[in-house]
């Protein structure tokens, strides 16, 4: 088994399904992301996932299979014996690496290598385009980054050591290790997860919004590009959806359960976008605007864009 | 701190145009009942239109002050204060030219006024460049056209009215006001184009203030080369009054203009309604009322 955040802090118990319904409960009062591990020894393990305290995700995992199971049918999968639990409270950009990892498992490599060998590793990913999830530990910490075409998605980067750093500081840290030797964990990607969808898409769409944003910037300024920033993070708060405006940038930590889901969020966030830029600077501008950003877009994440309805609220 | 009071937009602005309205009652009860004694109607006359003028150029400061250094739009707001500062100073030195002496067509007055122009015509070159990027090909080629009609242009309609028209004018005199008409109309044909690539949105407000000082000016420089301003001064007529007051009115509807630019800036634009964004409808029964704004 392979332990995700290893160095968080974590509360630590022993119990039956009993306690799990407990700490089920405490984390949809209080509304906490993270993760509840419960490790059976040889027989395998659940990851139980949760966002805004909802359960997002819920894996049953041995060393060479993963399976989507129904929280409440964890009974079928939990036959009464006593079990370690773990749960640990997590940003919801680690739960999603987790998720991520759940989703892939079992990786593809598992490699003992010296540190300094990583850049080579990460050539070779950018060589064959490698998609999937890299997962680096050693002795300091460890370091988890989603790979899209080779390329590191420094954005979604988590670092987890005394404490968790999120980001491209996170990947810098990662990278840039003290430790001699590590354990280097590819989980590949495939195509048709939900996970690597929404991973791609989140890329288009935090790019597609990056360019609209800095546009929109450029024309009105960064006082009024911080207005709406503050008008659609109130609309972000209220739609429940853990991302937010900062600066020409959207920080997304959301799980999305379905593509459908996904789709829809973005959707109503453009239509936000646009509505909120045609009240400034007027409809054909904002249109404009829009239309410019799409088409700087690369032919792939432009297709990306289509596949789904996202801007089908927006008039160009 | 959240703010969930309503937006301050239309208080602002009602009690902007009532101070508008005011101002207009005032500007014609001392035009046409002439209530205080000796010169000071003239002079107080005289100097309002460097008070409204001032208005739309603290304004226009205001707006510029809100972009930060190396902001786009910092330079485009500076050219358009510097360009009403500019018609501050023309229309305080004509006032004070008129207590020493009768001000001749063309004065000291007409080098700020001229060179007004020159900054708001930088400040429509840099608002375009924000809003279409063009390539340096592209604007070489607008350039040359906007100089080629402003510097060409007026020369080209001085040599025609002198040849079709006996004036007592000097050339320069029939250049310079003719080169007014062709500023104000370069002025205002950027001015529809700005405001027609901002459609209906708030941002093109100040340039529809604008063109209606440009419309006015238009109007004032019309009457003043056809005679038509002296015959009616001479005479006591209502159309000097009337055009007196389109032309002092276009400085306080370009201020009015501005302020909404400076309201949108000072608080963000009027809150929509979250209800419009919702995800999930189900959701709607958490929605606070309005989305509201951080006050900057």
């Amino acid at each position: 088994m392979i332990e995700f955040f290893s160095h968080a802090p974590a509360n630590l118990q022993t119990g039956s399904s009993s306690n799990i319904r407990e700490l089920l409960e405490i984390h949809r009062q209080q509304q906490l992301n993270g993760l509840v591990e419960i490790n059976f020894e040889q027989r395998g393990w659940i990851d139980i996932l949760f966002l805004n305290g909802e359960v997002v995700g819920t894996y049953y995992l041995t060393t060479t299979s993963s399976n989507a199971v129904a929280v409440s049918d964890l009974d079928k999968w939990w036959h009464g014996e006593s079990a370690y639990i773990r749960s640990l409270t997590l940003p919801g950009d680690a739960v999603r690496i987790i998720s991520m990892a759940c989703e892939w498992h079992p990786p593809a490599q598992s490699l003992l290598i010296q540190s300094s060998g990583l850049q080579n590793i990460l050539q070779v990913f950018l060589v064959n385009k490698i998609c999937g999830l890299l997962h680096v530990i050693d002795s300091t910490g460890e370091l988890a980054v989603p790979i899209i075409d080779g390329f590191t998605v420094a954005a979604e980067a988590v670092f987890s050591a005394a404490q968790l750093d999120i980001g491209p500081s996170a990947l810098n840290r990662g990278l840039h290790s003290s430790s001699h030797n590590c354990t280097v964990v590819l989980y590949e990607a495939r195509p048709n997860t939900a996970s690597f969808k929404q991973l791609v898409l989140r890329q288009v769409v935090s790019e597609l919004t990056g360019n609209v944003l800095a546009r929109y910037n450029q024309i009105v300024g960064g006082g009024m590009l911080g207005a709406m920033g503050n008008e659609l993070n109130q609309f972000l708060r209220l739609n429940r959806l853990q991302m937010q405006l900062v600066g020409e940038h959207l920080d997304n930590s959301h799980i999305f359960r379905s593509m459908e889901e996904a789709t829809r969020s973005y959707s109503v966030l453009f239509k936000a976008l646009h509505v909120h830029m045609t009240h400034v600077i007027g409809g054909g501008l904002a249109g404009t605007l829009q239309k410019e950003a799409y088409r700087s877009l690369n032919p792939r994440n432009q297709a990306a864009i289509d596949e789904q309805p996202i801007l089908s609220g927006v008039q160009w | 701190m959240e703010m969930t009071q309503r937006h301050p937009y239309t208080k602002i602005m009602l009690r902007a145009i009532l101070t508008v309205c005011l101002l207009t009652a005032a500007f014609f009860y001392i035009y046409w009942v002439y209530p205080l004694p000796g010169d000071w109607n003239d002079n107080l006359l005289n100097f309002s239109f460097t008070f409204v003028a001032l208005l739309a150029a603290g304004i226009a400061t205001l707006n510029y002050q809100h972009f930060k250094r190396g902001e786009p739009l910092r330079r485009v707001w500076m050219n358009l204060a510097l360009g009403l500062w500019g018609w501050v100073l023309a229309e305080a030195i004509w006032a004070c030219l008129t207590l020493f002496m009768e001000v001749p067509d063309i004065s000291l007055a007409d080098i700020p006024w001229v060179g007004a122009y020159f900054f708001l015509m930088a400040a429509f070159i840099h608002q375009f460049r924000v809003i279409t990027l063009p390539t340096p090909a592209q604007e070489r080629k607008w350039l040359r056209i906007v100089l080629l009609v402003l510097l060409i242009g007026p020369v080209l309609v001085t040599q025609l009215e002198r040849a079709l028209w006996n004036t007592e004018q000097t050339w320069f005199d029939t250049y310079v006001s003719i080169f007014y008409v062709f500023a104000d109309l370069t002025l205002a044909v950027a001015a529809i184009k700005i405001a027609r690539i901002f459609g209906r949105g708030l941002f093109g407000r100040a340039w529809i203030g604008l063109l209606a000082f440009v419309i006015s000016d238009l109007f004032y420089s019309a009457l003043l080369i056809t005679g038509l301003y002296a015959q009616s001064a001479k005479s006591d007529s209502v159309l000097s009054m009337f055009a007196d007051a389109v032309y002092f009115d276009a400085y306080l509807i370009t201020a009015l203009a501005l302020l909404t630019n400076y309201v949108l800036f000072r608080f963000g634009p009027k809150p929509i309604p979250a209800s419009e964004f919702l995800v999930e409808p189900s959701l709607k029964s958490l929605e606070p009322g309005k989305i509201s704004h951080t006050r900057r």
